[in-house]
């Protein structure tokens, strides 16, 4: 199976240049981020929920059930107990300020997950390079910054194999206790971080054998132009930070006492 | 763009070091110490020798990665298309030498086939349609032609091994490097590699070819053999591919062919089944048909049934892709089952469902007549040992010792009874006196032996392993496989997943033949001989030994087998 978040399927979120997908990205991202009541929030969580089927990030959103729900309900646990703004009670005092900051603030890590499930469930890392090539960024660093999107799927399907492999040498002992259990982590750790070193080490100078760091101007095999519809992403993404500003302007959005 | 190496005067040989030496920082030898190595235009060169004869590192000189990125003292010249390679940068060569590390996986990053071979064109600016078409042309070469739109994460590691392979291919290179190119690979793409590189040297491509393997050097026109650093001999590779005890010297297995011609003290050179056959025929040299004492002993009477049994087990991956498709099969106490097949016929799969890491989609799976299913982990894993093929998956302790007694430790013995496994694990796999040694800087035979000996010391009653073999120089598999027959005449269980036909025939008692997830041939292993047919379909071929036995009517494991057959028949 694939690692990786990319689905090689054919629609239209995968069909819009990946420029206009990173601005769509980081209006939304700032658009959500300018927020604070979970009522404002809703809104923008919806209508990515709504774009999830057109980005076919079915599988990818069932694949990651457990960090879409577990990190947004630890937020809501977290900010019931420790809110301290208007209307807030004290340190491990919970309050129902605290839990609907905690709600908005769930609300608003849920957007940003799926945010990134949609931009890398409809855009190959190659293409993210190219993008930010055409940004003017220069090259080595353009790659470097995806590299790491590149090197997760692998580190996980490693981390993987050393589990299978202590799993079984462990003979399914369990430790008690969180020094011992700590202690049963090294097992996994040192196979998977030497791997990463070696390969790594090893990527490196196949990077470089195959032209990696030759001066000149690359091809990119998925570079695409901008068109019309790339255009009306763009003015279409425009309008949700516009209407969370909009929100704030007529006192909407943020928690008040 | 510029090119630094275009001043330069492109003449023969293209690549060559002259009295050449390499010693790594903090090692007490030189790693290479006085190579003279030249490769030219057309010509295809095999380099060979014991782990850790340098071969590795020769290519790494040749391309200036020692030392540019991997910091050791040379000493010598090294000279690339006309000019000393100290004032080129290792990364100026691409375009011209394209080179396939052993660590293939490490070669790999893009999301898909066509973007991962067209990746270093893309390097050098081509327009897309040159890239478009030059990645067609090598995924196809490499006979991964309809694999452009496939994740290279999802290939076997057979196909990932020829996808790094294509990936150099597409940029069109005057020179190729490949260090063991073909360890994950099935005979049958071994063999399409092999045909591969012939097609590139007729093409004019220098091709130099490190293995352990003697198929690639018969390909070669000149052998060069490494031993402790230096070049032992060299020339051309029929006439030195025949010297078997220097080829044994060396850490390399000799032809089966080469083997019988050396113990029947025959003078002509066996080049092929056909020749020896004939030649045998011309001495009177007849083997006797009866088989040798092991070949499928009888496998000893199981304790109360099968230790595994395999009940009509199919198993489908999250793709859909069906790896398993009913598959049944038993598995008796002491036996030893070598589970063959090609590249994603299911072998690793099947072992894997023997040690509960997977479970079926449908059907069973019984341990000593308990459903695997129903028994956690650990309690399999105690009776069923797993040694994966990268022993680095399994190893993270800080000494040889605390690696083999993990495991003990873990199962609540005593201290006196850990020590006492230990210390035999350690003695049958060899170990004994490194006991306090980083498992990290023993050699890849070494840390296999120490994977062994950490699940051994568990005393499962039944060892799986896979591709034990792959990537050992010839003295180290003898080693493992020796291990292996020890522990097997000792009464355990063994299964071995290889590609390797001389280990099933010269070792195993049974075999299952596999070949797109169902099971072909099942039983001993002279039944595996005469399965001419489920051979052919699943591209498995016979030892050179066996293949001869068996026009003569005889069933031979080994050339040493044949050899004494031969002398059991007598002079007809």
């Amino acid at each position: 199976m694939t690692s990786s978040l990319y689905l090689d399927r054919s629609g239209p979120l995968h069909a819009v240049h990946p420029l206009a997908k990173l601005f769509a990205v980081a209006a939304f991202f700032l658009a959500v981020f300018s927020l604070e009541h979970p009522l404002a929030i809703v809104p923008y969580v919806a209508v990515l929920l709504v774009a999830a089927p057109l980005a076919h990030a079915g599988p990818n959103l069932l694949r990651l059930r457990g960090l879409l729900v577990v990190i947004p309900l630890g937020a809501v646990v977290v900010w019931t107990f420790f809110y301290r703004g208007p209307g807030g009670a004290g340190l491990f005092q919970p309050s129902r300020m605290g839990f609907v900051f905690g709600l908005g603030m769930g609300l608003k890590l849920l957007s940003f997950l799926l945010l990134n499930v949609l931009l890398l469930s409809t855009t190959r890392v190659e293409e993210l390079t190219a993008a930010f090539t055409r940004l003017g960024m220069p090259y080595r660093v353009g790659f470097a910054l995806t590299l790491a999107f590149r090197l997760v799927p692998l580190f996980v399907d490693s981390t993987a194999t050393v589990l299978q492999a202590q799993r079984l040498r462990s003979l399914g002992a369990e430790a008690r206790g969180v020094r011992a259990r700590l202690r049963q982590t090294v097992p996994v750790i040192i196979p998977v971080f030497m791997g990463a070193l070696r390969r790594a080490d090893q990527m490196a100078i196949a990077l470089d054998m195959r032209g990696f760091s030759l001066p000149g101007r690359r091809t990119f095999l998925l570079e695409r132009s901008f068109d019309a519809v790339d255009a009306a992403v763009v003015l279409a993404a425009l309008a949700a930070p516009a209407t969370s500003w909009a929100m704030r302007a007529v006192g909407f959005g943020l928690m008040t006492a | 763009m510029s090119d630094p190496l275009a001043a330069g005067v492109p003449s023969d040989p293209l690549l060559e070091l002259r009295r050449f030496r390499c010693r790594y920082p903090g090692a007490a030898a030189p790693v290479l110490d006085g190579v003279d190595f030249a490769v030219r235009s057309g010509e295809m060169v095999a380099v060979m020798g014991a782990s850790g004869a340098g071969k590795s590192t020769l290519l790494k000189c040749l391309t200036g990665v020692v030392p540019s990125f991997v910091r050791a003292e040379i000493a010598g010249e090294r000279v690339a298309f006309g000019r000393d390679l100290g004032t080129v940068e290792p990364g100026a060569l691409a375009g011209r030498v394209g080179i396939v590390f052993q660590d293939f996986e490490a070669q790999l990053f893009s999301t898909n086939c066509a973007l991962e071979v067209g990746f270093a064109p893309q390097q050098l600016g081509l327009p897309r349609e040159v890239i478009a078409a030059r990645s067609h042309d090598a995924l196809a070469r490499v006979g991964l032609a309809g694999f452009a739109a496939r994740d290279p994460a999802t290939l076997s590691g057979g196909e990932k091994q020829r996808l790094a392979i294509a990936g150099i291919l597409a940029l069109e290179p005057q020179v190729v490097l490949l260090d063991e190119p073909t360890t994950d690979i099935d005979p049958d793409g071994k063999r399409a590699v092999l045909d591969l590189l012939r097609a590139l040297r007729a093409a004019g491509v220098a091709i130099v070819l490190v293995e352990h393997e003697i198929l690639a050097a018969e390909a070669a026109d000149r052998l060069v053999l490494l031993r402790d650093g230096r070049i032992a001999a060299q020339g051309d590779a029929a006439a030195l591919l025949g010297d078997v005890a220097l080829l044994d010297a060396c850490g390399v297995r000799p032809r089966d062919l080469d083997v019988v011609r050396h113990q029947l003290a025959l003078s002509e050179r066996l080049a092929t089944l056909d020749d020896a056959e004939r030649i045998l025929r011309a001495h009177g040299l007849v083997p006797a048909p009866e088989a040798p004492a092991r070949a499928d002993a009888p496998a000893p009477a199981g304790r109360g049934g099968p230790i595994l049994a395999v009940e009509n087990v199919r198993f489908s991956y999250e793709s859909g892709r069906v790896a398993l498709d009913d598959v049944s099969l038993a598995i008796e106490e002491g036996e030893y089952v070598a589970l063959i097949g090609q590249n994603g016929s299911g072998k690793t799969t099947l072992a894997k469902h023997l040690n509960g890491l997977l479970a079926p989609t449908s059907g069973a799976v019984y341990l000593a007549g308990r459903d695997v299913r129903r028994l956690g982990l650990g309690d399999v894993a105690r009776e069923v040992g797993f040694v994966f093929q990268d022993p680095d998956h399994q190893l993270f302790c800080a000494s040889v010792e605390e690696e083999v007694a993990y495991g003990p430790r873990h199962l609540g013995l005593p201290a006196d009874e850990v020590e006492a496994r230990v210390a035999r694990a350690l003695g049958v796999c060899g170990l004994e006196g490194r006991r306090g040694t980083d498992p990290f800087v023993l050699r890849k035979g070494e840390r296999q032996r120490l994977a062994v000996a950490a699940v051994l010391a568990t005393e499962p009653r039944v060892l799986i392993l896979d591709e034990p073999t792959t990537g050992l120089d010839y003295h180290e598999q003898r080693a493992i496989l020796g291990l292996l027959r020890e522990l097997h005449d000792a009464g355990r269980t063994i299964v071995v997943i290889t590609h390797a036909p001389w280990v099933v025939a010269g070792h195993a008692t049974r075999a299952i033949l596999m070949s797109r997830g169902r099971v072909l041939v099942d039983g001993g292993v002279h039944q595996l001989f005469r399965a001419t047919a489920a051979l052919e379909r699943a591209s498995f071929v016979l030892p050179d030994a066996t293949l001869l036995g068996l026009r003569f009517g005889a069933t031979v494991r080994s050339p040493e087998d044949l050899a004494a057959c031969v002398q059991r028949g007598g002079v007809s």
